[in-house]
């Protein structure tokens, strides 16, 4: 037993995988496209669920839908179980058009998964030829004649063409599929490779990936559509297409493990162990009977297009003012070598100005082999117009072999024709004005020019302007600062500003002032200061309002001042005490 | 004035180089109306050209190109010079009516005057700005008069101008056709040009075919591609080499109002 912890791992693993696996319901058609009565296959894949409930019909008008075939299988990838589920439907179309086939809900249990919706496109069955496609019969749906699958290959490629015979410059629908045996793991390239002489491939279009039985084996198709198209008469030969995948191989168990699993009665798992391989899958190779198009019955205007169309023509607006145009719309619509054809033909379009029309293509395939190309004409009346050109398109019908011509009639339209424009040198047959000498122009041309511009830049784009404009700012900004700077000097504020500034000044001479000055400078800037120098008396009252010191050292000051004034000599000389306080005093009354 | 000072030597030079340039420039002209008398049209559009790419730019000479182009049944090189004319003076109104029978040969629609062309038309751009200019600056100065001259009645005349100004040049800017057609080219190839979804030369890529004559607005430019966008607001690219911007000057990044 010791061997219990390494089992019971193992054990833990092979129980929780299945449950732990994600569940999810993918659908898939073995063909996007049919003919009506031409049946193909919805396989529908249910991984991560032992079992599961289906509707045994799918409802969709023009479309049969029944189930015919279930499978069940279970993978173990390194300890991991995976339990997936196959239903397969049949679909037969009743008839043509585009059908959305609803996701299909999935029972599991409680839960229902819904799968994701399928388009499937039914042509006439005369009209496309397609690759035939897989028939319901549950065991083996018949391959075409190239396909070389089953018999045990673990994977395969095959090149389908919807016809073994076809014209030069034809457009003929391919399909590439890649099988791969369901118990193989890896990855696929985008999309295949195939080159060669004589022919040209359109651009790949993904078709979704689906499950397919192949003599009685599951394989996974990843398939290709494209459109392949001879340049050359005779027998082509399209070689093999290859697309690059790295594959999880089923490999053998290391020595060792067969005896593990048969000491408790089993056998290796399959798919437990894989070995990483690089490989190149690739088609057989296949032969294409090229013939040129026949010469007899080819009508003169044949535009190249090759295939089945038709044809619709419109005209806008239906009524227009004299010399305006008229748009008319050409559409082209079907199946067919839209890249290479040419335009359809006007037919009696003599009283018309017509110009090379425009083309717009609308694909309604992914290989551009369907669709509809539409075909604008501009056209202005020469004269008077009550009905528009007609239109005639021919193409070649390789199904039939013959030529085939596309006529539509004039529509009706009321057009007027253009009026003579009044040029100054007025001449010719067209309505144009060549000038026959240079004179005439010049002169009315000459008589106008002084009102036009002479440069190609804008004034206000000139540097000469721009420059003139910023001088001119420059000059505003300078008086404005002038403005600004007189306005401040002239107020109120301004001029008390200055008045303390020149007393502050003479305060601070004051202190240098000789004693025989000194009482008459202190006393002016008193005067000055409060502003009373025409009333001596008011200056004494003015005093009131200040602290008792400040009014007892200027009180001092007025009365040693009188004292000087009326008693020169007498007054004592002023100690420095003193000249510091009235300075001081002086100081509080400049405000 | 002593003509011996190096100063009034250069000055002199310059002024016989500036001499000698205008009257080669009046000479082509008249050789260019010469040979087209005489009906050599090719080289008279060709000595018209080097006329107009080595003076200033005329209305009337494009005027008189694009008859001459219009004569050699060149529609879509009329077309250009025509609106090239309107450029230089909208209201040139023979030149409105030969941009529109050139468009009627080429197949295009001429789009109907809108308020601005009226208005390009009415004033020309660059008396708009200076008119523009000078009530702005009067205005200006109007308002600083109560500040220099104690003057209280011109602060409203000075706010009018100045408005009256600012919407004066406003109205240049939103309608002068040189910079509002500064971005638009004219596809002038004689079959047209493809119109692609991608600036690669890819046939299943093409949009529509451009036919001569029109004129696409110029989003940016990739290579040898220029991004543009039609009239109807389709966006797509073309190749540089199939047509000419309508200002001879490359077409410019700058947004432009319209």
């Amino acid at each position: 037993m010791k061997h219990a912890p390494l089992l019971l791992a193992c054990l833990l693993a092979l129980i929780g995988a299945p449950v732990l696996a994600a569940q999810e319901v993918t659908a898939g058609l073995s063909s996007p496209s049919t003919t009506v009565g031409r049946p193909v296959e919805i396989v529908v894949t249910v991984r991560g669920v032992r079992s599961a409930d289906v509707p045994e019909r799918i409802d969709v008008p023009g479309l049969q839908i029944q189930l015919f075939g279930r499978s069940t299988r279970f993978e173990m990838h390194n300890l991991s179980i995976t339990s997936t589920l196959t239903y397969t439907y049949s679909v037969t179309p009743s008839k043509t058009g585009e059908f959305e086939i609803p996701p299909i809900e999935v029972r599991v249990g409680n839960k229902t998964l819904r799968s994701n919706p399928l388009r499937l496109q039914v042509a006439d069955a005369a009209a496309m030829p397609l690759p035939p496609p897989t028939i319901p019969g549950g065991q083996a749906p018949p391959m075409p004649p190239s396909a070389r699958g089953g018999n045990g290959l673990p994977f395969f490629g095959d090149l389908v063409l919807s016809k073994k015979k076809a014209y030069v410059g034809e457009v003929v629908p391919a399909e590439v599929r890649f099988y791969f045996k369901t118990n193989i793991g890896g990855e696929v390239g985008d999309r295949p490779n195939l080159t060669g002489e004589g022919f040209t491939v359109q651009r790949f279009a993904n078709v979704p990936k689906r499950e397919q039985i192949v003599n009685g084996e599951n394989y996974i198709v990843f398939a290709f559509q494209t459109a392949i198209s001879p340049a050359k008469s005779g027998e082509i030969e399209i070689p093999a297409a290859t697309l690059d995948a790295r594959l999880q191989v089923p490999g053998s168990a290391p020595p060792g493990f067969d005896d593990f699993f048969r000491n408790f009665g089993g056998m290796v798992p399959p798919g437990m162990f894989t070995n990483a391989q690089d490989v190149a899958v690739e088609t057989r190779p296949i032969a294409l009977d090229v013939v040129s198009l026949p010469k007899e019955g080819r009508p003169e205007d044949f535009s190249g297009a090759i295939g089945k169309f038709e044809i619709a023509a419109s005209v806008s607006p239906a009524r227009v003012g004299p010399g305006e145009p008229v748009t008319l719309r050409v559409v082209v619509s079907g199946q067919g070598n839209f890249d290479a054809m040419g335009a359809p033909v006007l037919t009696g379009a003599d009283e018309w100005r017509s110009y090379p029309p425009t083309e717009t293509f609308r694909a309604t395939d992914a290989i551009n082999f369907s669709g509809e190309k539409t075909y604008e004409y501009l056209l202005v009346a020469r004269a008077d117009q009550t009905q528009t050109p007609g239109v005639r398109f021919t193409s070649f019908d390789p199904s039939t072999g013959n030529y085939v011509v596309h006529s539509k009639d004039s529509l009706p339209v009321e057009a007027l024709a253009a009026k003579a424009t009044p040029t100054p040198a007025e001449s010719g047959s067209n309505g144009k004005a060549p000038p026959a000498t240079a004179t005439p122009a010049p002169v009315i041309a000459e008589a106008k020019q002084a009102l036009g511009a002479s440069s190609w830049r804008p004034w206000m784009e000139q540097p000469w302007f721009l420059a003139a404009n910023a001088g001119v700012a420059l000059l505003w900004v300078a008086l404005l600062a002038f403005g600004l700077f007189r306005l401040s000097a002239t107020s109120h504020a301004g001029i008390n500003r200055r008045r303390r500034r020149s007393l502050d000044a003479r305060l601070v001479a004051l202190e240098n002032t000789p004693d025989a000055d000194f009482a008459q400078q202190a006393v002016e800037i008193l005067h000055e200061a409060l502003q009373t120098s025409d009333s001596p008396l008011g200056a004494a009252v003015a005093l009131e309002a200040f602290d008792d010191d400040t009014a007892t050292a200027l009180r001092d000051l007025l009365a040693r001042h009188d004292e000087c004034k009326y008693a020169p000599g007498a007054a004592k000389p002023l100690d420095r005490d003193s000249r510091a306080r009235i300075a001081t005093a002086l100081r509080k009354t400049i405000v | 004035m002593n003509f011996r000072r190096p100063f009034f030597r250069v000055f002199a030079i310059l002024l016989a180089v500036q001499a000698t340039g205008l009257l080669s420039c009046a000479d082509l002209l008249t050789e260019a109306r010469d040979r087209l008398a005489n009906g050599e049209r090719e080289a008279a559009a060709a000595l018209f050209q080097r006329h107009l790419d080595s003076a200033a730019p005329s209305a009337a000479i494009y005027y008189e190109l694009g008859q001459l182009q219009d004569s050699a049944d060149k529609s879509a090189d009329a077309a250009l010079a025509y609106s090239r004319t309107l450029l230089l003076d909208p209201a040139f109104t023979p030149a409105r009516e030969a941009l529109q029978a050139a468009n009627r040969d080429l197949g295009i629609p001429t789009p109907p005057l809108d308020w601005r062309d009226k208005v390009a038309a009415a004033v020309p751009a660059d008396v708009l700005t200076a008119a523009g200019a000078l009530a702005f600056w009067a205005g200006a100065f109007l308002l600083l008069a109560p500040l220099l001259w104690n003057k209280k009645n011109g602060r409203v005349t000075g706010g009018f101008l100045l408005v009256l100004g600012s919407a004066s040049v406003l109205l240049s800017w939103t309608t002068d056709p040189r910079i509002l057609d500064a971005r638009e080219v004219m596809i002038l190839h004689a079959t047209g040009a493809p119109l692609q979804r991608t600036p690669t030369e890819d046939p299943s890529g093409k949009i529509t075919t451009l036919a001569p004559g029109t004129l696409i607005t110029v989003l940016g430019t990739s290579g040898r591609w220029f991004h543009g966008q039609l009239p109807g607001g389709q966006q797509g690219w073309f190749l540089q080499e199939s047509a000419k911007p309508l200002l001879p000057a490359p077409p410019q990044s700058a947004n432009s109002p319209r």
